[in-house]
């Protein structure tokens, strides 16, 4: 207490120049409507701008909430998507119905985190921290936000295993938006996480790099209309009756955090239809 | 006691003629000549500086209500008696000061030119405060400036003028 009188006593002179100063800038302010207006004028901008900040910092820490609120919004979005509503569907309790058009929902999404994931290996998978209680089973398809990124192989009670685009025994069929047709497989070799191999595309299809390639509809796993990537290079020669294309992969599977695990709800009715395919013809097929 | 009673009459008198003739001549619009401050001049160096600084302020305010100029000349004093202090404590020796009879900042003590500097150095500082307060425009500054700088050279000049003839008297 003693050091704080004796720093005013040794401040006073410092002290009350500013009160002196304060007390006339304060009656400027007050008696002249010029400064006043300025004065405060400037001060309001100033808690504005304070206001702003703060505003900016609080929401920075509420960005998690956000996020996650979002990607609740998005899940619930994709399951309205016009594409995903099928007409004339048996009514069940499990599924969502669309409220304008009274349309019942093929596919459900629903939202995981990936808790583990590499793309350095030449058969990459990746953790979901989803499992068969939150009703993830064999066989549904992985998206992220980018494109496709899997396809589930395993479902434990709280978490499951996926295949990764990025493992050679992953294969799908692309849509060529640009030419309406399906065609082709792609695979992974192992090298550059980046890019996929298209091959068994016909040498008279007219590929050009920077066409983009979704899901096709032919597809018993992913819904139509997934991202899969864009065209980067493509070759062709008479030896051959196929191109070599390469595909820059429209999921970057470094940074994978937030995936929707699609289910079919109908995928039941699927299963029974393959089984009934009798074996004969996949034999004459293969013959 | 008959010396503060001097000082206050001065006082009064130099606020007069600030508020009743020079607020009211116009050299040139812009122009604000303040020869009042030639009363901090006139104190002598002992003065408390407290005391000069309380002064400084009532003596403004005087200004200001005769002027209706609320705060601008007290700021503007308080501002000057505050600089004063400090700039007296780097420029001038007491000693010295008494060595050649002098109480005050006087001609005699450095000769005239310098004289003059110190008194338009301060007056610079009370015209510049001053007309920070009076234009309170960041993008004024540059004017801000001028007007204190050229302010400053007629106040000068004035203050020239009423010590002139103070001697005379």
């Amino acid at each position: 207490m003693l050091v704080i009188f004796r720093w005013i006593r040794n401040q006073a002179h410092f002290l009350l120049f500013i009160l002196l100063l304060l007390s006339s800038v304060t009656q400027i302010f007050r008696y002249h409507i010029y400064q006043h207006s300025i004065y405060f004028g400037q001060a309001l901008g100033a808690q504005r701008q304070l206001d702003a900040w703060k505003s900016d910092i609080k929401s920075y820490f509420n960005l998690k909430n956000v996020n996650q609120q979002l990607i609740a919004e998005n899940t619930l979005l994709k399951q309205q998507l016009n594409w995903n509503l099928t007409f004339n569907s048996p009514r069940r309790d499990s599924t969502y119905r669309d409220t304008n058009t009274g349309n019942f929902v093929k596919y459900e999404y629903i939202q995981a985190r990936v808790i583990r994931n590499s793309v350095q290996e030449q058969n990459n998978f990746i953790i979901l921290d989803r499992g068969f209680k939150d009703g993830i089973k064999r066989h549904m398809s992985v998206v992220s936000p980018m494109g496709i990124v899997g396809v589930v192989v395993e479902s434990a009670e709280h978490y499951s295993l996926v295949m990764s685009v990025l493992n050679s025994k992953f294969e799908i069929t692309p849509y060529f938006y640009d030419l309406k047709t399906s065609q082709g497989v792609i695979s992974w070799n192992g090298e550059d996480p980046t890019v996929v191999d298209l091959e068994e595309v016909n040498r008279f299809v007219n590929v050009r790099n920077g066409m983009k390639l979704f899901t096709s509809n032919y597809s018993l796993l992913f819904p139509a209309g997934i991202p899969i990537g864009t065209i980067v290079s493509s070759n062709s020669n008479l030896k051959s009756n196929f191109h070599r294309i390469k595909v820059k992969l429209a999921t970057d599977f470094g940074q994978l955090d937030v995936v929707s695990v699609i289910k079919n709800t109908y995928q039941k009715e699927l299963d029974v239809l393959n089984q009934a395919i009798p074996s004969s013809n996949t034999e004459d097929k293969n013959d | 006691m008959i010396e503060i009673a001097r000082y206050i009459v001065s006082g009064l008198l130099l606020a007069l003629v600030q508020t009743f003739v020079l607020q009211e001549v116009n050299i040139v619009w812009w122009i604000k000549p303040m020869p009042y401050i030639l009363l901090f001049f006139n104190l002598p160096v002992s003065t408390n500086k407290i005391g000069i600084l309380i002064g400084a302020f009532f003596f403004g305010l005087t200004i200001d209500v005769l002027g209706g100029s609320i705060g601008m000349h007290s700021a503007a004093c308080v501002c000057l008696a505050y600089s004063k202090h400090h700039l007296d404590s780097y420029f001038l020796d007491e000693n010295s000061l008494q060595l050649q009879g002098l109480n005050r900042m006087h001609e005699e003590y450095k000769g005239w030119q310098w004289f003059y500097i110190y008194v338009f150095g301060l007056t610079f500082i009370h015209h510049l405060f001053f007309f920070i307060f009076d234009y309170f425009r960041w993008s004024a500054i540059l004017t801000i400036i001028w007007v204190s700088f050229c302010s400053s050279a007629v106040s000068t000049l004035l203050i020239r003028l009423f010590r002139a003839l103070n001697v005379k008297k």
